[in-house]
């Protein structure tokens, strides 16, 4: 096996926050005029490439997922949409090496060059933490409920940026503070916070580690509505110097964010292209299905602000 | 003069130590009938607010009534006269036990077994298959799973029915489904509906509720929602991720 090429280093402060206007501009994916990227020439190698990607149940040989070829450029955000159950989790899993024993994938999983899928546990784990932030749809499960959130924010910094406890409490109050979070959600066990500062205190977490890129599971899906806000901003943020894969089934979080779209169906991809046309145009029943229901869902609202204001 | 369907005054409630207040002389009136929605923040207040409704858990000070009377007393009357139902279906089902024995559960106890045919008709009023009566909650997707959950909480035909977050674990199309099927079996039920979700609640609820630092900030009807000028209410309307159409 090749030897993989080691990571470079992603030390870019996350831009701060800027007035917002109506949705399409709201997370507009322009870049800046001055992109805090830190002066480097766009790179547009790919940062996270799967090619045939599959997942099956090693006991039963059951296909879970398969033919799933992706791709995600710097700068860029692929959202990846689906029904519960289409296999959305199961591949962002196997892209950050995170399949359970129970499961194999095969195809490739290329972050920045390295097969996620055949890398040792060992470097599995190195890359992840060198460079892909993974934010989950389950905060419960992400923190160890013995130790407060300090701890585990104290550790991680330590681990994989080398700061100093002083210096990574206070990345870790201005993280948590961008997700409207302060000290107490800091000292606290995970227990004492609700399922919404749970979720935000891994996004905070995850994006004070400064990935190069973010795979982002359901990521609004615990969070109140104002947060669910915030956090779009703050991945349409992070995108302009990185790369963000989202996992979603709503069309409001893709609109905001992803340039291209991936619609998954039982496991298999059946549409993809630019976000504006998939958005506007499904051609899969699955997609319109979804579109429909976001439709749905947002038409009472869209009235009574058409007729109120 | 009819009293409320539902009354609380003052309602305290505060956890942990040193005592953090979450409810701070809560007022609240609801006639009886009709959905109300239950808007804030995560960590507002919404969910402790609901189990005091519901007599889970005692206030700090305050108190509640139903119809005139005590909540202990007007339970004890009208047994099932309650019910919820919470955003985690999972953790809400015995995982060992079928789709009809969790129906079972939510008939009266003491009164008649439900029989076959009253188990048919519940899940016809959700729109559950009837060849899901024998399966278990793993076999069930989370939208049938939530309709199995809605089934027991409206068996006895309750008279108030919260739903803490019901859609919120729903992916768009099953929510969608969920909320028609919620708004056509309402009936005579009065509705506390708690979501964060400004969308869902206007597509469900008449009325909305906004909780906030303990008490209701404000409480406009639906049809007047985007003309309200206060400011929690303003802040929920304009950071709404909304769908455009044509965007």
């Amino acid at each position: 096996m090749q030897p993989c090429p080691q990571p470079p280093e992603t030390t870019t402060p996350p831009a701060q926050g800027e007035p917002l206007r109506a949705p399409r501009e709201k997370f507009s994916s322009s870049p800046p005029s001055s992109c805090p990227g830190g002066g480097k020439a766009p790179d547009d190698a790919p940062l996270l490439e799967a090619r045939g990607l599959g997942v099956r149940v090693r006991a039963s040989g059951e296909t879970l997922v398969s033919d799933v070829s992706l791709t995600l450029r710097r700068g860029r955000c692929l959202g990846v949409v689906g029904e519960s159950g289409s296999g959305k989790t199961l591949i962002c899993r196997a892209l950050l090496g995170l399949l359970p024993p129970s499961l194999a994938a095969g195809g490739e999983a290329l972050f920045q060059g390295c097969d996620m899928l055949t890398a040792s546990p060992e470097e599995a784990r190195r890359r992840r933490g060198a460079g892909l932030g993974l934010l989950l749809q389950h905060p419960m499960t992400a923190f160890d409920p013995l130790r407060t959130i300090e701890a585990h924010f104290l550790e991680s910094l330590r681990a994989r940026r080398g700061l100093a406890p002083e210096e990574a409490r206070a990345r870790a109050r201005a993280g948590l503070a961008d997700m409207g979070l302060d000290d107490r959600a800091l000292r606290a066990y995970p227990h004492q916070l609700s399922g919404g500062m749970l979720q935000r205190c891994m996004i905070a977490l995850t994006l004070s580690l400064e990935p190069a890129v973010v795979v982002a599971d359901e990521p609004t899906t615990a969070l109140d509505a104002r947060h669910q806000f915030a956090l779009v901003r703050c991945l349409a943020r992070l995108r302009r110097e990185r790369a963000l894969l989202v996992v979603s089934h709503d069309l409001a979080v893709m609109q905001a964010l992803a340039d291209d779209v991936l619609v998954l169906h039982k496991g298999r991809p059946v549409e993809s292209g630019p976000a504006a046309e998939v958005l506007s145009a499904p051609r899969h029943a699955v997609a319109r299905r979804l579109l429909e229901s976001r439709r749905a869902l947002s038409r009472e609202f869209l009235r009574l602000r058409e007729t109120q204001s | 003069m009819t009293p409320p369907f539902l009354e609380a005054r003052g309602l305290c409630k505060s956890y942990g130590r040193p005592p953090r207040a979450v409810l701070r002389d809560l007022e609240l009136e609801l006639p009886r009938g009709g959905a109300w929605g239950l808007l804030g923040e995560s960590g507002c207040g919404k969910s402790t607010l609901a189990r005091l409704l519901l007599g889970l858990e005692a206030p700090d000070a305050g108190t509640i009534l139903m119809e005139g009377q005590p909540l202990r007393r007007w339970r004890a009357r009208h047994p099932g006269g309650m019910s919820v139902v919470f955003q985690d279906y999972t953790t809400s089902v015995p995982p060992q036990c079928s789709v009809e024995e969790i129906l079972a559960e939510g008939f009266p106890p003491g009164g008649p077994r439900p029989g076959a045919g009253d188990l048919h008709a519940l899940m016809d009023r959700v729109s559950l298959p009837r060849a899901l009566a024998r399966k278990r909650p793993h076999e069930l997707s989370g939208g049938q799973l939530q309709r199995v959950c809605i089934a027991r909480a409206i068996a006895a035909r309750p008279a108030f029915l919260v739903l803490d977050e019901a859609v919120s674990s729903l992916d768009t199309p099953a929510q969608a489904r969920i909320l028609e099927l919620l708004r056509d079996i309402r009936g005579d039920m009065t509705y506390l509906f708690i979501t964060h979700d400004i969308q869902a609640a206007v597509f469900l609820c008449e009325r909305l509720l906004f909780l906030h630092q303990g008490r209701i900030a404000a409480s406009p009807p639906r049809e007047d929602l985007f003309r309200t000028t206060n400011p929690i209410v303003r802040d929920l309307l304009d950071n709404a991720l909304v769908f455009e159409d044509g965007g």
